[in-house]
Parts: structure tokens; sequence; C-alpha cells
């Protein structure tokens, strides 16, 4: 029973997906917020308000406290390929190894490169020069997220290339990088990344407004986020269920699991739909289960009577786990609407009149609702990514390499040391986060604070 | 050319890695020589130096990184495991240094801050040379089982490489801050400078002294399996010893860019020294740069993307470099 305890390759599992899980939730911070420091440093550079300048330098703070921490908990993943994943980065890395390359030449060097620009060049740069180093410290840190959905994606729909000797070789390169997987995959974390920025500087603008501090900054930013979400919320409903349709084309095994689907439903009938269930894979069936009739076959194949394969339908040594998936996968959609609708509240409360700036302190429970909702946000990346990796199993590489081959001889004690280094180091990163966002947070604006020379109103 | 692509990359790597130890190598040395100071007066101006760089220096070693996996995945994915321990070391000692930096400039009580920063980067300059000597000395692979055990890298060799990683780094550090600041902070970085220079060419001798009296590391040197200096080696050594005289030089003239300047090709010397001497090995003893590299054709595409881009990253790295140039301003924090 405690067998786990003392295998490499599972403390080796644990300690990618725990250094993995607490490093996203910050790059997820710091693309959208690139994205909202470009927004707010446009419309100062067009209006010349100075609101939209200290909008920019408000921000910017919290950008650069989470940025740095995103890089101290960003640079161990890259090296644990290595370290514990030894056969698959070398069976894989000519492909894979490359593409995490060109992040770090065409992404990772550009973000960091203009960081300091962005943050500290007033002063010593015109207001063009700073709008393109903002615009670039954006560009660098999407374009990140994209070659890193590139090789993550590569590995859920591996493509252009064949294992030849042990060795990944590619045949089509293009086919390589934009595998099937990849284009609703990344339009599906990119919006995400939107909607936690877009919740957190609505929450951390709502507690604000709440406290009556700075009123009429806070509820800008507070308006620009709802605005956005508004779109972004939607939008992300719609990409997750085409992303749905996709992975059970891809991945028809992933969505069995997510769904604790045993029996592929015979022609002619509609496959259920679970809503809750408890598996137990032992003996291929559920102790219990509510479903709602056709619904599995409407999801998946928009269809009422479409064919989902069932998990029988696939060996049981193909088969991924079932309970952590199904689970994840349910809170992260929960979350989804939850958002839709705290954002069907804030365009009810705007519309009445609520949101003007004597009023808007007043709404206690929606900023409430949006706090809830930054938290959510998060757990809706995490869940979504468990999904997605847990679903993945028992492949490294879906069909082309086993967890079980692509892992490092290691010595369980050194997984061990180096895991609870890990869990110790991230948590007091994770407290000194909280500590020094907090900090800022209280601080607040710089209300008198103006732009320097060469940056002068209205350009 | 198809042979040849794994050899130009190879030589890539020691640029990449050249220009990694280069400037992560003196931000390094800031912190420690950090430790040298109880003055958190200075220590504002030596971490406000290093304040606008470090990132994208730190972000050559992601390059590395990444560009060793794609370019020669059976060294990244035989070498790390190999090396768990220290390379575990040198991720918390990263994560030591810069959570140091970053949260001092926040922080109202700096001096705890300033230790964990100055502590860190002599923990990462140990990790390195670990790292480094680890390979340096020899690995016994068969194929991709790694045959020795998970203490092998710990050894009087990649202990002494470790501390000349220290004192080099130590040495650049105090290079550039004789550049970047004025006044007794830098009447105090050249003497620092004098000191850890000394210490550096100690360190060097006392390396290619050990090197010698070794016989198993010969490969080091341009003589495999035999004891002795090859003439190349030498020659190279000499010019690296020649640039740290012209260091110290520059340091007693008062000169400001020079010893900067002298210690970057002085590790420019020391680079093509064990550079070429081990060529065309890359993990001594048996593992060639070419059996261990990615198939031609996706060597080629990365140096098509890799080649192309180097000189635009070098661009605006010196474009930040330049904007941010000229003594600390201290305002610029603001």
């Amino acid at each position: 029973m405690t067998e786990f305890l003392t295998d490499p390759v599972f403390l080796s599992r644990v300690q990618f997906a725990l250094t993995t899980a607490f490093h996203i939730t910050f790059p997820t911070l710091t693309i959208g917020l690139a994205v909202y420091l470009v927004v707010v440093e446009w419309l100062w550079l067009r209006t010349g308000d100075l609101l939209y300048f200290r909008q920019f330098r408000f921000w910017s703070r919290l950008f650069a406290v989470n940025f740095a921490v995103g890089v101290v908990s960003g640079i161990p993943l890259e090296f644990q390929f290595g370290t514990n994943w030894g056969p698959f980065s070398a069976t894989v890395g000519n492909f894979f190894g490359q593409i995490l390359g060109f992040e770090g030449t065409m992404a990772f060097m550009l973000e960091s490169a203009f960081l300091y620009l962005m943050l500290f060049g007033w002063k010593r740069v015109g207001p063009k020069m700073h709008f393109f180093s903002t615009i670039m410290v954006a560009f660098g840190s999407s374009l990140s997220a994209f070659w890193i959905l590139v090789a993550n994606s590569w590995m859920q729909t591996p493509s252009g290339g064949h294992l030849a000797g042990g060795i990944f070789v590619v045949d089509d390169y293009l086919a390589a990088v934009f595998s099937p997987d990849l284009p609703l995959a990344f339009s599906h974390m990119y919006l995400a990344c939107l909607e936690v920025t877009l919740f957190v500087v609505g929450a951390v603008s709502g507690a604000n407004i709440l406290l009556g501090r700075n009123v009429p900054f806070f509820l800008k930013s507070f308006k620009i986020a709802a605005l956005a979400a508004m779109v972004v919320a939607p939008l992300q409903a719609f990409v997750g269920d085409s992303n749905g349709q996709e992975i059970g084309r891809l991945q028809p095994a992933k969505v069995a699991a997510i769904e604790a689907h045993w029996d592929t439903n015979k022609p002619g009938t509609g496959a259920p739909w679970n809503m809750l269930a408890w598996p137990d894979p032992r003996n291929e069936r559920n102790f219990f289960e509510i479903q709602i009739p056709y619904a599995l076959s409407l999801l998946i194949t928009h269809s009422p009577t479409g064919t989902v394969p069932g998990l029988k339908d696939f060996p049981r040594e193909d088969r991924p786990p079932i309970v952590l998936p199904f689970y994840a996968f349910r809170l992260m959609v929960g979350v989804g609407f939850a958002m839709m609708a705290v954002m069907a509240w804030t365009v009810w409360a705007w519309r009445q009149g609520r949101l003007s700036p004597e009023r808007a302190p007043g709404e206690r429970y929606l900023y409430y609702a949006w706090g809830l909702m930054a938290g959510g946000a998060y757990l809706a990346v995490l869940m979504g990514w468990v999904t997605r990796e847990v679903g993945r199993q028992p492949w490294l590489a879906y069909g082309l390499i086993r967890t079980g081959e692509g892992h490092s001889d290691l010595a369980a004690g050194a997984v061990w040391l180096s895991l609870t280094g890990f869990v110790a180091a991230y948590a007091v990163l994770f407290t000194l986060f909280l500590f020094f966002m907090a900090k800022l947070v209280r601080k607040g604006p710089d209300m008198a604070e103006l732009p320097p020379p060469g940056h002068g109103v209205a350009g | 050319m198809d042979m040849n692509v794994a050899d130009v990359w190879y030589w890539i790597m020691a640029v990449l890695l050249w220009l990694y130890v280069f400037t992560d190598g003196f931000d390094l040395g800031v912190g420690i020589l950090c430790l040298h100071t109880e003055s958190e007066a200075w220590r504002e101006a030596m971490t406000a130096s290093i304040d606008s760089v470090w990132h994208a220096n730190q972000t050559w070693l992601v390059m590395l990184g990444g560009v060793l996996f794609g370019a020669f995945p059976l060294v990244y994915g035989t070498v790390l495991a190999a090396l768990y321990l220290p390379a575990g070391f040198l991720l918390f000692a990263f994560m030591a240094r810069g959570i140091g930096l970053e949260y001092r400039a926040e922080a109202d009580r700096k001096r705890p801050w300033s230790l964990v920063f100055g502590w860190g980067s002599l923990a990462v300059a140990l990790a390195h040379g670990f790292l480094l000597g680890g390979i340096l000395q020899g690995m016994p692979f068969d194929g991709l089982r790694f045959l020795g055990g998970a203490f092998d890298w710990f050894s009087p060799f990649t202990i002494l490489v470790g501390l000349t990683l220290v004192c080099l780094y130590a040495m650049f550090g105090a290079a550039w801050l004789v550049l970047k600041t004025d006044g007794e902070l830098q009447a105090q970085a050249r003497l620092w400078g004098l000191r850890y220079g000394s210490a550096t060419v100690a360190m060097l001798v006392l390396l290619v002294g050990y090197i010698l009296l070794d016989g198993n590391l010969g490969h080091l040197v341009g003589r495999p399996g035999q004891r002795g200096l090859s003439p190349g080696f030498v020659l190279l050594l000499v010019g690296a010893v020649l640039c740290a005289a012209l260091y110290f030089r520059a340091l007693g003239k008062g000169w400001e860019r020079r010893p900067l300047l002298y210690c970057a090709v002085m590790l420019v010397f020391v680079f093509a020294a064990f550079g070429t001497s081990l060529f065309p090995l890359i993990v001594p003893p048996g593992v060639t740069a070419r059996a261990a590299a990615a198939p031609a054709p996706m060597l080629r595409v990365m140096l098509a993307v890799v080649g192309g881009l180097l000189p635009v990253l070098v661009f605006y790295n010196a474009y930040q470099y330049r904007v941010f140039g000229g003594k600390v301003a201290p305002e610029d924090g603001a």
C-alpha cells in the first residue's frame, strides 16, 4: 500500500506536478497583466489622462513581484526534464527540447530584456520606446505561452514524426509544431490567462472600492476588467466546449475517463452524461451515478445519438486514472459557469447605475463574488491542467512513450530530498509573495505621481 | 556539412556558455561581494547596478538549457540525472539569489535579504562548479545508463572548480562595480578586484597543477590518458594569464571600462583552452559531440532559428545595457 512512497517514478511525477502547478499560477497572471499594461499605456498615450499613467505604474509594480516568483519557480521545470525524465528527454529532445530552446531564445529573453526598460526606463527613454518595451514584454510572455503549449500539445497529440531506434525522428516539422491539439489548447489557455488577470484586477479593485480607498482609480480598473471579462468569459465557454469535442476526437480514452463513461453507446442510442459518479475501475463500473440521458453524446458530438467510445474499448493498461480527471473537470466547468453568472450580475448592476462613484462602494456582495472568482479562476486553471495531464496518462507522449518508460534511474531518497526541498521552498516563496503583494496593494497607487519630463500630457 | 553541424553546435554551446558565465558571472560576483560589506548603502548601490540586467543575464542559462536539450538530447537526458544532487542544489541556490534580490528592493528591513542574495549567489557559483567539474572530470556511461553513483560528482577536483568560479565571479563583479560606481565604493571595488583577481589566477594554477598530478584528467589539457599539457593548451592559458596581467594594470591605472573588458577576453582564452582540449568530446571520457547530437536535419533547423536570432538577442541586450549605462543612479529605482 505504501510502495508508492519508495517509488522514484511516482515521486518524480508528484514533484513535477507540484512544481508545475505552483509555477503556472504566476505566468498566467504575468501574461494577462502584460496585456492590461499595454492597454492602459495605450490609453495614457492617446488621452494624456494621468489616471491611466498611474494605472500603469500601480499595476506594473504588482507585475514585477509576480514576474519574479514566476521566473524562479519556472527554471526548475526545464531542468526536471533532464534530471527526472532523462530517457524521455533523450528520446524526444531533438524536437521537444528544441521547442523549449525556442521558448528561451525567442520569448523569454525578449520578456526579460525589456522588462526593466518597462518598469524603470521612464526617465531613460521616450514615450514611444517605452510603449514599445511594454509591447515587447507582453509579446514575449504570450509567445512564451505559445511555445510551451506547442511542447505540451505535442505530448498530447504527437505528430509529424515517428520513433526509430529509440529516437523521435521528425518527418514533417510544421506538422510536429502545429500538432492537432495546439490551436484550441493554446486558445483555451490564453483566454484562461486573461480571465485570471481580469478577475484578479477586478477583485483587487473591488476590495479597494469597498474600503473607500482611491475609488475613482479602482473604479476605472474595475470597469476595464469587467468590460473585458464580459467578452472573455463567454468566449472561453465556447472555446472550452470546442476543445472538449476536439479531445473526444483526438484522445477518446481521456474523454471516457473525464466522464467515467464505461460502455460505448450502441448505434441509435445516446450516451448519458454522468453529472456525478464514483468510479470503480477494478470492476469497470461506477458505484453510483447521477445521469442525464443523451447529454454526453450531445456534449462530445453535438448529436443526441453520436457514438462516444467507453473505457471498456481500451485495454486496461491504456486507461488513464478516472477520479482525478472526473472531479477536476467538473470543478473547472463549475467555475466557468459561476464566472458567467457573476458577469451577468455585474452587467445588471452597471446598467442600474450602481457602479457610479457614489454608489459603487455599497456593492459589497458583488466584490465578494469577484474575489471568490479570482480564486476560482486560479482553481479552474489548475483543475483544467489536472484534467489535461492526468487524462494523458499512462503516456508521456500520447501513444508514443509511456510514463513508465521515460523516467530517470534515480534513488527514491534523492527524489524525496528534492521534493521536500521544493515544497518547503515554494511554501516560503508563496508566503513572501502574498506578503509583498498585500503590501503593495495596501500602499495603493501614488495619486500625486507625475510622469517624468518628455512623457508630457497628451504625448 | 552533415557531420559537422554537430561540431558547429558544440561551439555555439561554448559561445552561449561564455555569454552566460560572463554576464551572470559578474552579477553573481556582485552578490558574493555584498557579503564583504556591512553597509546597506553600498549594498543598495551594488544591487542597483545589476537590477536592470540580471534577469536577462540569467536567461542565457534558460536558453542554454533549452538549446542543450534540443541539440544534445542524450547529454541533457543523462548528465542531469547523474548530477541530480548538484543540479537540485543549483536550482535552490537560484531561488535564494533571485528572491533575495527582488524582495530586498521591496522590503523595509534590507539586511536579511542582502544576506539571502549574497549567500545565494555564492551557492550558485559553487553549484556551477560542481556541475561543470562533475562533467569535466568524466562520467562513466554505457549507452544511456549512468554507471556511477549519486555522489560521484563530489571530488577534490569539483570543489576546486567550484572555488575557482567563486573567485572568478567575484573578480568579474568587482570589475563591473568599478565601471558602475564611483567614490569610496569604487575604490573598494578596485581592492576587491585585486584580491579576487589574484585568487583567480592562483586557483587556475592550482587547478592545472591538480590536473597534472591526477593522471585521469589529461583530456582537459589536450593529453587524453597521459600526463603533461598540450602546446595549444599552454599557449591559450598564457593568453589568459596575460589578460589577467592587463586586468591588474587597468585596475592600477584607475581605468573604468578595461578591467571588465579584460575579464571577458580572459574568459574567452580559458574557454578556448579547455574547449579545444576537450573537443570532440562533450562528456568525457567517451561521449563525443557528434554521438550525443540530435539528427542533422533538426540541428540545421535549430541553427537557422537560433543562429539567426542570436545577433538580435545580443543587439537588444546591448541596447538595454546602453540605456542603463553610466554610473548607478539610485533614482532609477523609483
